[in-house]
């Protein structure tokens, strides 16, 4: 029962801002620190990366922006407990994001039928959890099995960055795993790089949802165990003494260098910014846009953390007479100037326009930047030809008397995204579309972004696979999506492209099939792609070699600090 | 005895009404962690998973029952579940509340200090000018928001003058930095009630009178006028170790402290009923015991004040 579609939620990158932080706030801390740090900053430095011989010891203090105790093995999706989760529970395969390849880590290979239905899953040996127990085929397959299918009894829902169709995972021999599906799987060597496939030990597969959400009962093979948590103020993890099971393309080999990682909870932006310049913490994360400049001119490092996600975009769902029309979506694709979206609202470099709907890090990735252009001329061509001719007295087009109007809900997990809203509107309104920007709290933002009167949204989320997310999002037979919902007419072409990602059963299938659904979603404009979908971490200077995995969390195992 | 008993009787039964109205509150107000998150039509979760998630937390049931059920295991001590972590309530409130009474603590100790040094400022200070500006203490602070003060203090003390870690390391002065701020913020009631009797007292004909018979000051001050002031601020300081409640919330956040105001800043955000509904009650409870506890101190101070008290119906 718990085989559903594996679609990446928005969850799955929630909270990209710290939206506690009054605006006001922030501003006088901001005004505040420029006056004071002018006093006392250090004059610039280098980024402090790389310098000299790694050393072990120390405890390094990481600022999270807000408490999330939520460790579920098969659900974890927040940024903060993600970043927690990967230093704990080590995956079975290794993402190299640097080499885009795939590297073993807790299975030493694998092997896939052609029709990629069966995959086969050799297990490392010599691996143990924190409690002592041993990694094997049997714990692994526990795992897989109520990762793909969920356990009612324990009330735990399967995980939903799956590809589609998990049949079961079966113990073959010793340290040999053997995991079915019913139709292709193509991606799934590469979900198993997810946090959520984490492999955790026999102890915390035991427990209810409840109980399992909880980071004392956590056992993972990471290099760090858990230590201490106190709520809403700080987690405390240990280096793991034996641990000698880093996959291959890491920065070294053995334990990790740091003794301690002390995760610190500091909400408010100006609070985690004053609190790293003051020397009080060494990482701090959700650095606000305004202070990416001054931190990286002041000595800090700030390390941007792309996504293996979607791009920063608008969705478009067909379920209004407007929207229904591939012209009026295809003219708000042209009116957007993504440019100017991205040199208003950020001050660095690292941020820039999308080039696509998925992120340039996921594999199948076009450019499409030559279909994204800003082209005014083009857009109230394709309006006039759409029959929204006339004008009312505020100069906004109108046909049959109805006003070319369209709402759309900022939402607090974007970071930015009402400022981009309200620009957006700004340049919507030049070819004479109207667009209404709302908020909304976060506990209403699904009802109010799926309500019948709604056709934009703006959206984002981490797609390990494609397959899985694209199918959930965009096919119409999952009539229950938020672009299904109340769609005027099916798009058999869309449903087409879907498929053939799903049907995909190798690397060429798989790349062309991805490329085409890009295109298609472009062409037709049901995605409207915004800005890069990234985080951005700033590092003080005594913090080496600390980066950030193929889904931008922090890669603790790596790091030291320069005594 | 018999007072008092009449007294926990009101205030059992004001929490029950507190705790009524707030869950009816909570269930007319829309949305809850748990329908949020099944509801997303992109989280993929099937028909069954919802109905099945819905009952393991108890959100299908009538509303009438689910406040059945949780009144009665409220008399019990249980306060239900976190809708959003699923960690007991009451463990929650436990956990947050030991870290708040620190706060609130020290903070009420600054209040004290503050307000006795203020109303002394403005009865003796050498000048009239002086005593104009201690008076207009409580006017001036009492227009500063507590988040601007927390701000500025962590600014100036933590980031640039590096006096108090805020790492978690930081030891008691971690604690006195939020506590100076909560303390400030939220003094001026007390102390503008202070200054105003303490003046008033010091115009009585009598303690002209003493004066003139050459009593000395410190007498005259801790016989007759500290007594006489004490009675109306008594009555506001009550009222203060409400406001520290709220005061909290804030001081908290900024400071990145946990407590019962940063588990209420999550429990809102989150739409977390269950624990939403604890800290009312708590926080209610706490706030009629405080005045409770003046009530019973009062005639200590006031003789007169006796009657009133017993004649309660």
């Amino acid at each position: 029962m718990f085989d559903g579609q594996p679609p990446a939620r928005p969850g799955s990158v929630r909270r990209r801002s710290g939206r506690t932080a009054s605006a006001l706030t922030a501003t006088i801390a901001a005004a505040l620190v420029a006056v004071l740090a002018a006093c006392g900053a250090n004059p610039a430095a280098s980024p402090a990366q790389n310098a000299g011989e790694p050393v072990s010891g120390g405890n390094l203090v990481y600022l999270a922006s807000y408490d999330n105790p939520d460790f579920q093995w098969t659900d974890v999706n927040d940024w903060e407990p993600g970043i927690i989760f990967s230093a704990l529970v080590d995956r079975l395969v290794y993402w190299d994001a640097k080499s885009s390849t795939l590297r073993p880590w807790l299975a030493e290979s694998w092997t896939a039928n052609p029709d990629s239905t069966q995959f086969t899953l050799k297990i490392r040996k010599g691996v143990t959890f924190s409690d002592g127990s041993a990694l094997n085929a049997q714990v692994v397959a526990d795992n897989l099995t109520i990762k793909g299918k969920g356990d009612k009894a324990l009330g735990i829902p399967g995980t939903y960055t799956w590809p589609a169709g998990f049949e079961s995972a079966t113990v073959t021999d010793a340290d040999t795993v053997a995991v079915k599906f019913s139709r292709p799987a193509y991606g799934f060597i590469r979900a198993l790089t997810f946090y959520h496939s984490g492999i955790v030990g026999e102890k915390t597969l035991k427990l209810s949802f409840q109980d399992s959400s909880d980071i004392k009962n956590l056992v993972g093979s990471g290099p760090f165990v858990f230590d201490s948590y106190t709520p809403g103020e700080q987690y405390v993890l240990s280096k793991r003494k034996d641990y000698s099971w880093a996959p291959d393309g890491v920065g070294h080999a053995g334990p990790a260098y740091l003794d301690k990682i002390i995760v610190r909870i500091a909400g408010q932006n100006s609070v985690r910014t004053g609190l790293l310049q003051s020397g009080q913490a060494d990482v701090i994360r959700d650095v606000p846009p305004a202070d990416e400049q001054r931190l990286g001119q002041t000595g800090f490092t700030v390390l941007p953390a792309k996504q293996i996600a979607y791009s920063v975009q608008i969705r478009v769902r067909p379920n209004s007479a407007a929207t229904a029309d591939v012209r009026v979506r295809q003219a708000i694709q042209h009116a957007v100037n993504r440019k100017e979206l991205v040199d208003t609202l950020y001050f660095t470099d690292i941020w820039k326009p999308a080039t696509s709907v998925i992120e340039s890090g996921v594999p199948g990735w076009v450019d499409l930047s030559a279909k994204l252009t800003n082209d005014v001329d083009k857009a109230n061509n394709l309006l006039d030809q759409a029959g929204w001719t006339a004008r009312d007295p505020q100069g906004f087009r109108t046909k049959d008397g109805q006003r070319l109007s369209f709402l759309v809900y900022s939402v607090s997990w974007i970071r930015q995204s009402q400022p981009e809203l309200l620009l957006l509107a700004q340049q919507l309104k030049k070819v004479g579309v109207e667009l209404t920007v709302k908020n909304v709290d976060s506990n209403n933002e699904t009802a109010a972004v799926g309500a019948p009167g709604v056709s934009l949204s703006i959206s984002l989320g981490s797609v390990p696979t494609v397959s899985g997310p694209m199918r959930n999002n965009f096919h119409s037979a999952v009539t229950t999506s938020w672009f299904n919902s109340g769609a005027l007419a099916k798009d058999t072409e869309l449903d087409g492209h879907v498929d053939a990602l799903s049907n995909a059963t190798d690397d060429a299938g798989y790349t062309k099939a991805v490329g085409e659904l890009q295109n298609y979603l472009i062409d037709q404009a049901y995605v409207i792609p915004l800005d890069t979908n990234q985080q951005t971490f700033a590092v003080a200077k005594k913090v080496h070699d600390l980066n950030v995995d193929a889904y931008g969390r922090l890669f603790f195992y790596d790091a030291w600090l320069s005594k | 005895m018999k007072q008092l008993l009449r007294r926990a009787g009101v205030l059992a039964l004001v929490l029950f009404l507190v705790y009524t109205l707030v869950f009816v509150v909570l269930v007319v107000l829309p949305g809850d962690p748990i329908s949020n998150r099944l509801s997303d039509p992109d989280a993929g979760y099937t028909p069954q998973t919802v109905d099945l998630l819905k009952q393991y937390y108890g959100v299908d049931k009538p509303a009438a029952l689910r406040y059945a059920e949780g009144l009665l295991r409220a008399l019990h001590g249980d306060l239900g579940h976190s809708l959003a972590d699923g960690q007991p309530v009451t463990g929650k409130l436990a956990d947050a509340f030991a870290p708040t009474l620190e706060l609130g603590g020290i903070a009420l100790l600054v209040v004290l200090i503050l307000t006795a040094l203020v109303g002394l400022g403005a009865l003796y200070g050498r000048v009239p000018a002086l005593r104009v500006a201690f008076m207009s203490v409580p006017s001036l602070v009492y227009s500063l928001p507590v988040y601007l003060v927390a701000v500025v203090f962590i600014q100036a003390f933590s980031f640039q003058l590096g006096w108090v870690s805020l790492n978690g390391d930081g030891g008691f002065a971690a604690t006195f930095l939020p506590a100076c701020v909560l303390g400030i913020t939220i003094s001026p009631p007390l102390i503008q009630v202070f200054v105003r009797s303490l003046i008033n007292a010091d115009r009585l004909p009598h303690i002209t009178v003493a004066r003139a018979r050459g009593i000395p000051e410190l007498r005259i001050l801790t016989r007759h006028l500290l007594p006489g002031a004490a009675l109306p601020s008594l009555t506001v300081l009550g009222i203060t170790i409400g406001y520290l409640m709220s005061g909290a919330v804030v001081t908290e956040t900024v400071f990145t402290r946990y407590g019962l105001g940063a588990l209420t800043q999550k429990a809102v955000q989150q739409h977390d009923q269950p624990v939403l509904l604890g800290i009312v009650v708590v926080n209610a409870a706490v706030f009629m015991l405080a005045n409770l506890l003046v009530d019973v101190v009062y005639p200590r101070f006031d003789p007169r004040v006796q009657p009133r008290f017993s004649h309660a119906k």
